[in-house]
Formats: C-alpha cells, sequence, structure tokens
C-alpha cells in the first residue's frame, strides 16, 4: 500500500513573513478566546478552592474509604494511619505491622504525643486565664483519624483506643465522598483484591 | 490595571463603555490561575463522625471521657459486625442477621422499633478480622437512616 503525504497544512493564524523560505515562529492569537479560556479557567478553579486548604496530607497508594453520608471535615490534630504507619500531625509514631502485632492494645508512642498535646493546650488555657464553654471542651476532644480501607479493624481499633485513652474521644473518620452504586462496585473489586492476598481468608 | 473611558460625550450623554487593558488583564488572569493551580485541593476529603467506646480503668480516671464510658450502658442497640455479615441486637436479643452490603435495608426494615430513633445511641463493635472498609460502610448505612449517634468498639 502507498502511503500518501497530505498536503501541508497552514494554520491560518500563522502568518508568513516575506518569501525568504523562513518559517515565521510567530503566530496570532485570538485574544477573545483566550481570555474567555482563561476567564472559565479561573472559575473552575476558584470553585473548587478549599480556604481551609489540605486538612490531611495522605501519601502516595493511600486508599481512603468511601461513604454517602459524610459532613465537612475540620481542623483538628490528625492520625493518619496507613498500611506502613502511624502518623500523628505528619511525624511517624509507629509501624503499622508492629502495632498489628502488638498483644497490647495501647500504642505508646501515639498515646505519649497524645497526652503531650493535650496537656500542653491545657497549660496554655490555664496561663492565659481561658474558661472554656462545654463546646470549646467538646471541640478539644475532636480528632481526625484517617485509616486505609484495606486495614484489619484490630489495628485502627488499638488507635481509637488510644486515642481515647490520651483523651480525644470524639472521632472524625475520614473518607472520601462518593455514591452509592460507585461504593458498592468498589468493595466487589476490593473483595477480589482481599481474595488474591493469601493471608486473607476468602471473604 | 488602567480602565479608560472609550470617548467623550455621546449626544449629550455620558459614555459607559471602557476600553480594557488587555495586557494587564491578562497579566492579571495568569497570576490567578497560577495561584489557584498551586493551592487546589483536588481531593475532597469529608468525615464521619463517631464516639470511642474504651473501657477499663484509664477511661475512669480520665475526667474527659469519663461520660463517654457511662453513656455506654444504655445504648439502645448493639450491631456486631463480623466478616460473615452483621447481627442487630437489642439488650442482648437478637432482631436480625444480614449480609454487610444489605446493611442499609436491615437498619431501613428495623428503624421503626426503635423509639426514638434520632436520639438512640448504637454501639458499632466489630471482630478484629473485619477491614476498615466493611466498618465504614457500616457506619455509613446507619448514617443513611438517621442513627449517627454511633460508638465504636471491639467485641469485649
Amino acid at each position: 500500500m502507498t502511503i500518501v503525504v497530505s498536503a501541508r497544512r497552514i494554520n491560518p493564524t500563522i502568518r508568513r513573513r516575506g518569501g525568504a523560505g523562513k518559517k515565521n515562529v510567530y503566530a496570532a492569537l485570538f485574544l477573545t478566546s483566550m481570555v474567555d479560556m482563561f476567564a472559565i479557567m479561573v472559575i473552575f478553579l476558584l470553585n473548587s478552592f478549599s480556604p481551609e486548604g489540605e486538612i490531611i496530607v495522605l501519601t502516595k497508594g493511600f486508599e481512603l474509604p468511601a461513604a454517602v453520608n459524610t459532613g465537612q471535615l475540620s481542623i483538628a490534630p490528625s492520625i493518619v494511619v496507613g498500611l506502613e504507619e502511624i502518623t500523628f500531625d505528619g511525624e511517624v509514631v509507629a509501624k503499622t505491622p508492629e502495632v498489628a502485632a502488638a498483644a497490647d492494645w495501647n500504642i505508646p508512642g501515639l498515646q505519649q504525643i497524645l497526652t503531650d498535646r493535650k496537656a500542653k493546650m491545657e497549660e496554655e488555657m490555664k496561663t492565659e486565664g481561658l474558661e472554656l464553654t462545654e463546646e470549646q471542651m467538646k471541640e478539644l476532644r475532636k480528632i481526625n483519624v484517617s485509616a486505609d480501607k484495606r486495614l484489619p479493624f484490630e489495628t485502627v481499633k488499638k488507635v481509637i483506643y488510644t486515642s481515647g485513652f490520651a483523651g480525644y474521644p470524639d472521632f472524625r473518620l475520614a473518607v472520601v465522598k462518593s455514591s452509592e452504586e460507585r461504593i458498592l462496585k468498589d468493595r466487589e473489586k476490593m473483595q477480589q483484591q482481599l481474595q488474591q492476598i493469601p493471608s486473607q481468608p476468602p471473604r | 490595571m488602567g480602565v479608560m473611558g472609550a470617548g467623550g460625550k455621546n449626544n449629550g450623554r455620558r459614555e459607559v463603555d471602557a476600553e480594557l487593558n488587555l495586557i494587564p488583564f491578562i497579566d492579571l488572569l495568569s497570576s490567578l490561575i497560577l495561584f489557584l493551580l498551586i493551592t487546589v485541593v483536588w481531593v475532597q476529603i469529608s468525615q464521619m463522625a463517631a464516639f470511642s467506646q474504651a473501657g477499663g480503668e484509664t477511661m475512669v480516671t480520665h475526667s474527659d471521657v469519663s461520660s463517654i464510658r457511662q453513656e455506654r450502658e444504655d445504648r439502645d442497640w448493639d450491631v456486631l459486625l463480623t466478616r460473615e455479615g452483621i447481627e442487630v441486637k437489642d439488650d442482648g436479643k437478637v432482631l436480625g442477621k444480614y449480609n454487610i452490603v444489605d446493611s442499609k435495608l436491615a437498619f431501613t426494615e428495623l428503624k421503626p422499633k426503635l423509639a426514638n430513633p434520632p436520639e438512640s445511641k448504637i454501639s458499632l463493635r466489630a471482630a478484629n478480622d473485619v477491614v476498615w472498609d466493611d466498618v465504614m460502610f457500616v457506619l455509613d448505612a446507619l448514617y443513611s437512616v438517621d442513627l449517627k449517634n454511633v460508638q465504636i468498639a471491639g467485641f469485649d
């Protein structure tokens, strides 16, 4: 089959300068279209702009569970329970496999850091002579827990108990907002993946 | 950015049109786009709330959370979650056993049995080998039928 070379198409916006055989590198720009495009981009980005920024920073490969009935995540101390490590406000406090293997429910590294933080906050308030209302006290008990959806409950439970003991019993469990159909589809996919892992009994 | 009047007077009326200097306007738009692109948060993380149901001496000694422990005793339902499915209990009496996928249907069916559903205290107890995704799925199902006073715990 012969290969037919198509005729050279020249963008109508590119004007040739003279006939010296040199291609012109300048192109005329439709300003109206460009300003329209910029405006659309600005509107889209403004729409997805979050003034609170990223409340939780998740590592690569981290999979949050999905849910339909969710609320807005607020700023609070944040524990991230990944498959490899447990972090508190970005600082590694324990290794997840070690926590999973431990018989003790308490995670000493996490409890220490949480207790210290609580004590520090209370000390600061005492120093400033602030009298906290019941609502403000409730706010101080809040903690954001983001756990990878593939983790066994036993590991997350240890984190939850440790936080509860340290004075943070009000959990905000991080999820990704999704639809019911999508969640069911993802569940099927995840169960197939779990069946492929030898340590996980078939579901 | 300068905005200039397009001209003087038009038939004795003041001109309302203005000429926009395109170069600073495009500069402004580009800066805005750059700023928004840098600060954009692509994954919007939401939350679901739950309480801890920790027990033991540590809880009793801690004044802030002792009230949570007191509430534990007067819960309305126990939702037991295992790999096989969920079991809903009311004061030890089994109300029903369901597959995890049917949690929402189950709670919709059982909800009328609660005296005051919005105020009802639910204890969601999961077995150790249940994946976190399943726990959140059941919690989501409880939320979907407006049962939001949920405490999460393991099996005693």
